[in-house]
């Protein structure tokens, strides 16, 4: 803070005791709110610009955050999707390559659905933005949340490769027969797949927990099979 | 601030009370000196009458070579242009009114009296400053004048013309 001069107005410095134009001495009040003022501005040194410093680097941070701002929402939708709506004007084509890998590693592990299989189902589905979009659900994903499943019993011995899955043959009451796969998961159970719709129907009416099935080796057992409704048997335990 | 006692005392009727510093300084001396010939230092409070000691300095003659001020009021340091303990005589700027008033200390020691002086210049800024001083003899050792106190002050009017 500096001194002015109660007689000819001219500033001087906060050390300043009189005026060097016209001799007036300041009083002595005046001289030290004057020294106060210029020791607590002193006192701070380099933290005065402490504030300034703050300023710049909040505006610097959040630069930067607003550059490095996540996408829309809608990027975080896990599901892998093909599009069937042409793309907003504002965003670039979307590219589905890890979906489509997602997608193929989710068809290589789930059971293959017994019915709706091999067929896209639409659906609406409202987007972050408001806007509703078609989007094509994985089949996979479809059957699931109507899949009904059936594992043998856990006490079945299979001669079937791991993972691979082997082609069997159940005989049923009826005389009907229909061909199925079992696949075999280590650690879990054993899936029993249609390979037709034929197949699944009479699965469905002749169901009675034990059944006769013709394995590739030519040998025919009874095998417990148990019904279950299942949507990720490939996920967890397999139990679910 | 609120201060009773003084707005009472300012009711009562009251003595004239000097306002010139140096003849405030000069009658301070008088009655500390009470007819004696030496006023001894420890005994002359120079710093008591003037507010803040801010027009008053203190030489010390003790090395009669290279006087020196034991004390320098901060108008007078701020006008000389002096900073610091140990300001030698010679070191003063010779056209500050320290300078000038100070160096009438050898009158002081011959006279063994104290000595009033006037000065007056005109600031560039066109202001006239009229400037008075008294000088008034110390002794610390008690045997000779050995230091020399003083008050400078001033007034400044604008000069005519």
């Amino acid at each position: 803070m500096n001194l002015v001069c109660s007689n000819c107005g001219k500033r001087e410095g906060p050390t300043a005791t009189y005026c060097r134009d016209c001799y007036t001495v300041f009083p002595f009040e005046a001289r030290a709110a004057a020294q106060r003022g210029r020791e607590r501005r002193d006192s701070l040194g380099a933290w005065k610009w402490l504030p300034v410093l703050a300023l710049v680097a909040g505006g610097v941070i959040f630069t930067r955050l607003d550059f490095e701002a996540p996408p829309p929402p809608e990027e975080e939708m896990p599901e892998p999707v093909a599009t069937q709506s042409a793309p907003a004007k504002h965003r670039p084509p979307r590219t589905f390559g890890d979906a489509d890998q997602a997608w193929s590693t989710l068809k290589e592990h789930a059971p293959t659905p017994g019915a709706g299989g091999g067929r896209a189902r639409q659906a609406r589905v409202r987007g972050a933005g408001k806007q509703a979009e078609k989007f094509a659900i994985a089949p996979s994903i479809a059957a699931a949340s109507q899949y009904v499943g059936w594992v043998l019993g856990s006490d079945t011995e299979l001669a079937c490769p791991s993972v691979r899955p082997c082609p069997a043959t159940i005989s049923f009451g009826s005389g009907d027969q229909g061909s199925y796969a079992v696949e075999r998961w280590e650690g879990t159970s054993n899936n029993v797949v249609p390979a037709d719709a034929r197949a699944s129907r009479l699965l469905n009416r002749n169901f009675s927990g034990t059944m006769k099935m013709k394995l590739p080796e030519g040998r025919v057992r009874s095998v417990e099979i148990e019904k279950r409704a299942s949507r990720w048997s490939f996920s967890g335990s397999g139990d679910s | 601030m609120f201060n009773p006692g003084r707005i009472f005392s300012s009711l009562l009727p009251r003595k004239k009370q000097e306002r010139r510093l140096h003849i405030r300084a000069l009658l301070h001396w008088q009655a500390a000196a009470g007819g004696r010939d030496l006023v001894p230092l420890e005994g002359f409070d120079w710093l008591a009458f003037e507010d803040r000691s801010s027009h008053v300095f203190l030489l010390d003659l003790t090395d009669e070579a290279e006087p020196a001020f034991a004390y320098v009021g901060p108008v007078l340091r701020d006008e000389a242009d002096v900073s610091g303990d140990d300001i030698r005589l010679d070191q003063v700027p010779p056209d500050s009114l320290l300078a000038r008033f100070a160096g009438q200390f050898p009158q002081v020691v011959a006279s063994g009296a104290p000595i009033t002086a006037d000065y007056e210049f005109v600031t560039p800024a066109g202001y006239r400053v009229l400037c008075r001083g008294v000088l008034v003899p110390l002794s610390k050792s008690g045997s000779r004048i050995d230091h020399v106190c003083g008050w400078i002050s001033w007034k400044s009017e604008k000069a005519a013309g």
